[in-house]
């Protein structure tokens, strides 16, 4: 018994294929042209280097603008809301301090109102 | 491939750049065993193979200008002929594959170039898993190193090394047994 080695180099030899397979090969090549595959199809008008370069150039300038744009319109939107804080924030101190003013008053007439009741002739003086 | 051989290709492949079709029977016919052979090794089917070849051939026509030589070719040709037998096997066979241990162990003993012997190992290779089945057959019928195995194969050498070593020892071991222990 012959080893496993030559057992397999004698299965495993090279067999040519039927007759006329050349013949076969040329006249699928003669009779219409290879048909592509859809990503074959896709990249053929990619094989011109030029062509290719100039399109990734293309889609990278696009991205880096929408980029740009993009960023520029979130500094817009943040300083737009920062300015509205700031006014928000004015706003309530101002109102703050009208109030504080309004309740010394009321104080103050509460204070002086008391202080007659407790005295009746300093308001008839 | 002898230096001539490789000059006749070299020179073919130079009249395929010009547009010469002839020339393209040339290699078509040089190499045609080689390719329909891995398929039909892989596949085990006469009309698939030729079907494989015809594509191959047909694919290399439109890669010509991406061959720079006759090395160049017989290796563009293996590689395609793998990954498109390999493809065809994976897109027909969507379950997986048969395990070699799920095959039934041959019955009777046999003796050396006994037809029932060839039978047997064939039906053993062609139940090795997919890469191994083809890492197989690039060695035996190509006679390829283990590292030219890898390239064609797109796979580590380690492990083109351990799936030969594993298909070869499980093919041993079943061919062993299944002849009453007469070791192969």
């Amino acid at each position: 018994m012959k080893p496993l080695d030559d057992e397999l180099r004698g299965l495993l030899r090279r067999k040519e294929p039927p007759a006329g397979f050349t013949e076969r090969v040329m006249s699928r090549l003669e009779t219409k042209p290879p048909r592509l595959a859809p990503v074959q199809r896709r990249s053929a008008s990619f094989r011109w280097p030029v062509l290719r370069w100039a399109v990734a150039t293309a889609v990278v300038c696009v991205a880096v603008i929408a980029g740009i744009v993009q960023y520029q319109h979130q500094q817009q939107m943040r300083a737009q809301a920062e300015r509205a804080s700031r006014q928000a924030i004015l706003a309530l101190r101002i109102t703050n301090a009208q109030l504080d003013a309004a309740l010394e008053r009321a104080q103050h007439f509460t204070a002086r109102a008391l202080e007659v009741r407790g005295n009746p002739k300093q308001e008839m003086e | 491939m002898n230096r001539v051989a490789e000059q006749i290709v070299d020179a073919a492949l130079a009249r395929c750049a010009e547009g010469d079709r002839s020339a393209f029977a040339e290699i078509v016919r040089e190499h045609q065993a080689m390719v329909y052979s891995l398929a039909l090794h892989f596949l085990k089917s006469p009309t698939t193979a030729e079907d494989i070849a015809q594509d191959v051939f047909l694919e290399l026509y439109r890669s010509l200008s991406s061959i720079k030589s006759g090395a160049h070719l017989r290796f563009w040709l293996r590689k395609v002929t793998c990954h498109r037998s390999i493809d065809r096997v994976r897109r027909s066979r969507p379950d997986g594959t048969l395990s070699l241990e799920d095959v039934p162990e041959p019955a009777e003993a046999a003796r050396a170039r006994d037809p029932l012997l060839e039978e047997k190992l064939w039906k053993l290779v062609a139940t090795l898993p997919d890469k191994s089945r083809m890492a197989i057959i690039l060695r035996y019928q190509e006679e390829m190193k283990l590292q030219e195995i890898a390239e064609v194969m797109e796979i580590p050498i380690n492990t083109v090394k351990s799936s030969i070593d594993r298909a070869l020892e499980l093919l041993r071991a079943k061919l062993t047994r299944s002849m009453g222990g007469v070791r192969v």
